[in-house]
């Protein structure tokens, strides 16, 4: 299927059969495979589409949206007359500006062919090889192997037509020796970027490292996250307080802070949908491009996103973010790691939960590869802690700055740098 | 529409497979939001298609596609059968399915308003009335209204021969409002109460009416003291302990997590099947029970999506461990020769996966009102609502906020608190529970984004209780650094 030329044929039929003041046509196409192993076998084995257009139409200042996975042009049609009887049903759009138009944004499609091609006969093969390498070790493995196809159109009344496309890939596996896991993954928007064997002997070799683990007392310690333990930490500051009008009227963790030293001058911290690593939406859902740009720039809070609203009301530029990209630095792990006189190498993070937005307090537990460290060297694994620190705060504590690691899903990608941190806050034992 | 899922199983049929089920769902999906006076978002959203689930040789394979002609489910299907086919390298104990009756009946919510009839306009409306009862404290500068409505219509069939169609309705409603003072922010909602039910439900709930206490409470908040750190009692209410309850309880007796399945992602369970009949998981106060036949509740869908009819069981018996939440794959792994029938897909195109029923801490047995519970407690919290909320993987270090806090001193309410944060390991805190109150304060509260599984999905189910004692529990330590 041509995807863009059917995004197109039914922003046109939308823009001929509609009876509205304005709108705003969003297309979603989705196509996920993925196969799914847990104790050694095959749990979950799908291939799915998902087909939907998305339509907000203005009437007379009021708003709808309606949306359909039925694309034929009798599903068409029942959407757009359903959308203009709720839009007159509905109540006035105070926030309404006229839909974008053209801006000549160039967008550069994310597909990596060798992903279009890959099949279930792959995805088994790499899963049949995990268990296959899990059952020669006597250790038991669980992960999915993906590949995704996801196309996004938008189409307004004046004239914008945007279209992006790209593909992901991924491999994840967790490996339980004796109960002991260790947990690795890779992703991108291309099959290179996976790599199951390495992955693999990575998550292999903390469950191996992990045996016989010690316990030791929370407290403030010092800690090195990994970069992916740091990317599933960090892609928090993009989803909290990151809006202007939230800035000005005083519900943001950024409130009265704006042109202030926040972090450590080393850090940038900002959007860029064409990062090589974590490639993310180029428009927002209005149709405006999104492009590279600083929210925390060498250290200074310099400028937050803004909806075309609050933009309008108060003069800003308004602007969007799809991913949050951290400056990363030289070192390796290894590196860091060897810099660590005591402290502990956390691999993994796990359900991580706002506590209190006003300083950015997060919440969560380290999970899988989480070692004891005395002189440069891991000691021991230990025993898993709760924490509960704020991003704002671990970024003025950088004693370290490693390579940084791209992470994407589906929805939201980030990059982040490995950290080496001093104090980060280890609130509570758990019982393993 | 049935007959699209009657091509699939014909298909199933002609393809040899061991097992195979078709799932025709239509689901129409309403979200409003609204910023003080203004309609911030609505998506109106239907979704149509066929999910075919295939077991060939002990592999599951699972296609779904949203174009319903004849040769595109047939194509499906074939595409389900090769995808279960490739799996046959991995060289693995087989996908066994326990030996359950194949169903037929129709299963409807009851409802008397069908959200879906109603103009925007007039739900929206009510959003927007409860912020302007408050806008009149200058405090407040921004109240997010949310009504959610689900409509969902489904033919399952199997080619045992389960011929089964559910009619389920979700209606909720709720408000944040958000306060701001020198220094400081604080939020207060109207706790959520979703049910499978119509717009009756929003227009019994009185939102508008209720918002000048929503407002009082997120001033009394923002001027509050924060809580004094250390070991207390706690009194938890219905709309907080509906959370407690979904990650303490709900999660570590699914039996795909106790098994491992979930190792990868949502994470395993401490409760493993050893302990059946064994663990003594809460006081010989706490009993949980499992009922997907319970009127209005989240998981009351008539049947799950291995076709299993809802059923009522017990999960903890008098503080012990003696079931868990099975699906058909599953239930067999732990002796068990029926599925507890908690299959189920959050959308025609997701494979259905084991998930957590309506499960609820029974009410106390003795008469005992909250205004008692009150009086008996000499220093404590008192918790309503949902806050900030985390848990170990294996489902033993836990740590929740909420959204309402009092202090209890001599066995009465004295101030407002704001930032209370307590911890615990589950099978302690529930053993701690010293006092449930009665069946007249015993309140369904349940969760609609329980998110689990690879590929991620979202479901929706009930957890009722009654106000409920925690004996020295641990507060305040996550300021403590």
């Amino acid at each position: 299927m041509d995807k863009k030329k059917r995004f197109q044929d039914i922003a046109e039929f939308i823009g001929n059969t509609l009876n509205a003041d304005d709108y705003v046509i969003k297309y979603e196409n989705e196509n996920e495979a993925l196969t799914r192993f847990a104790d050694n076998k095959v749990t979950q084995n799908v291939d799915t589409l998902k087909e939907t257009v998305s339509l907000t139409a203005w009437i007379d200042g009021k708003k709808a949206t309606l949306s359909s996975a039925d694309c034929s042009r009798e599903g068409l049609k029942e959407l757009t007359g359903k959308c203009e009887k709720a839009a007159r049903a509905s109540v006035p759009d105070k926030e309404y500006l006229p839909s974008l138009s053209d801006d000549g944004q160039v967008i550069e499609q994310m597909v990596d062919p060798a992903v279009l091609k890959a099949g279930a006969p792959e995805r088994a093969a790499i899963a049949a090889r995990t268990i296959a390498r899990a059952s020669q070790n006597k250790v038991t493995a669980f992960g999915t192997v993906f590949h995704t196809l996801n196309a996004t159109g938008l189409a307004t009344a004046n004239g914008l037509l945007k279209y992006y496309e790209n593909t992901a890939a991924g491999y994840s596996n967790t490996v339980d020796k004796n109960g002991e896991k260790g947990s690795s993954f890779s992703n991108g928007y291309d099959l290179a970027s996976m790599n199951p064997e390495e992955d693999f002997s990575r998550a292999l070799k903390d469950a191996e490292l992990l045996q016989n683990r010690k316990e030791f007392d929370p407290g403030r310690y010092p800690v090195l996250l990994s970069a992916q333990a740091a990317s599933k930490l960090m892609m928090w500051l993009g989803f909290f307080g990151a809006d202007r009008q939230a800035v000005d009227e005083g519900y943001s963790p950024y409130s009265n802070k704006m042109g202030e030293t926040l972090v450590d001058t080393r850090i940038s911290i900002g959007t860029n949908p064409a990062h090589p690593s974590s490639p993310s939406l180029p428009f927002d859902s209005a149709g405006l491009a999104v492009e590279d740009r600083k929210i925390i720039d060498k250290g200074v809070l310099t400028d937050i996103p803004c909806s075309r609203f609050w933009a309008s009301q108060k003069g800003y530029e308004p602007w969007s973010a799809t991913n949050v990209v951290i400056s990363d630095g030289t070192k390796t792990e290894e590196e860091l790691l060897s810099s660590l006189d005591r402290g502990f190498y956390i691999k993994d993070l796990w359900y991580i939960r706002m506590v209190r937005m006003e300083d950015f307090t997060l919440t969560g537990m380290t999970r899988n590869g989480f070692f004891y460290v005395e002189d440069g060297k891991i000691v021991t694994g230990a025993t898993h802690f709760r924490w509960n620190d704020s991003p704002l705060r671990m970024l003025n504590n950088i004693l370290g700055l490693g390579k940084g690691s791209g992470f994407v899903d589906s929805w939201f990608s980030v990059f982040t740098p490995s950290l080496l941190i001093r104090d980060f806050y280890l609130s509570s034992k758990t019982l393993f | 529409m049935k007959n699209i899922a009657q091509w699939a199983v014909e298909a199933m049929a002609a393809e040899g497979v061991d097992y195979g089920d078709a799932r025709l769902r239509r689901t129409d999906r309403e979200v409003i939001m609204t910023q003080n006076d203004t309609l911030r978002f609505v998506d109106n959203f239907t979704e149509r298609g066929i999910g075919v689930r295939v077991l060939v040789k002990g592999r599951w394979g699972f296609v779904a596609t949203p174009f319903l002609s004849k040769e595109s489910v047939q194509q499906c299907v074939l595409k389900a059968v090769g995808i279960a086919k490739a799996a046959a390298v991995v060289n693995q104990e087989p996908i066994k399915l326990t030996q359950d009756k194949a169903a037929q009946g129709v299963f409807k919510t009851k409802i008397e308003k069908d959200p879906f009839d109603l103009p925007l306009g007039e739900k929206a409306a009510l959003l927007i009335a409860a912020y302007e009862k408050m806008a009149a404290q200058k405090a407040i500068k921004r109240v997010m209204g949310r009504m959610y409505f689900r409509r969902m219509h489904q033919f399952f069939l199997s080619t045992e021969g389960a011929d089964l169609e559910n009619l389920v309705y979700t209606s909720a409603a709720t408000y944040n409002a958000t306060a701001v003072g020198q220094g400081d922010f604080q939020t207060r909602g109207l706790p959520e109460y979703p049910k499978n039910a119509g717009f009756e439900w929003i227009e019994s709930q009185n939102i508008v009416e209720k918002a000048p206490e929503v407002a009082e409470d997120v001033m009394k908040k923002l001027g509050a003291s924060r809580a004094p750190s250390g070991k207390t009692d706690l009194i938890l209410m219905p709309s907080h302990l509906c959370l407690t309850i979904h990650e303490s309880v709900g999660h570590p007796t699914e039996l795909d997590r106790v098994l491992g399945w979930e190792a990868n992602f949502a994470g395993t369970s401490f409760a493993t099947p050893e302990k059946r009949n064994h663990f003594q998981y809460g006081s010989p106060l706490v009993n949980f029970v499992a009922d997907n036949t319970l009127e209005g509740g989240l998981a009351t869908w008539g049947n799950d999506d291995d076709g299993i009819c809802g059923k009522r069981w017990q999960i903890i018996q008098d503080g012990l461990l003696v079931n868990y939440g099975t699906t058909r794959d599953t239930a067999h792994y732990i002796g068990d020769t029926e599925s507890m029938g908690c299959n189920r897909a959050d959308s025609y195109a997701s494979q259905p996966i084991n998930r957590i029923p309506n499960l609820s801490l029974m009410a106390g047995k003795d008469p005992l009102s909250l205004d008692e519970l009150i009086a008996d407690t000499e220093k404590g919290i008192l918790i309503d609502g949902m806050g900030s909320f985390s848990i170990d993987q294996r489902r033993y270090n836990f740590q929740f906020g909420g959204d309402m806090f009092y202090e209890i001193k001599g066995g009465k309410i004295t101030r407002p608190l704001k930032d209370v944060i307590y911890q615990a390991i589950t099978p302690e805190f529930w053993n701690s529970c010293d006092a449930i109150c009665d069946e007249r304060f015993w309140e369904p509260y349940g969760v609609l984004n329980c998110g689990k599984g690879e590929p991620s999905q979202t479901q929706q189910m009930t957890h009722g209780s009654a106000p409920a004692r925690f004996r020295n529990i641990d507060v305040g330590g996550a300021f403590n650094g």
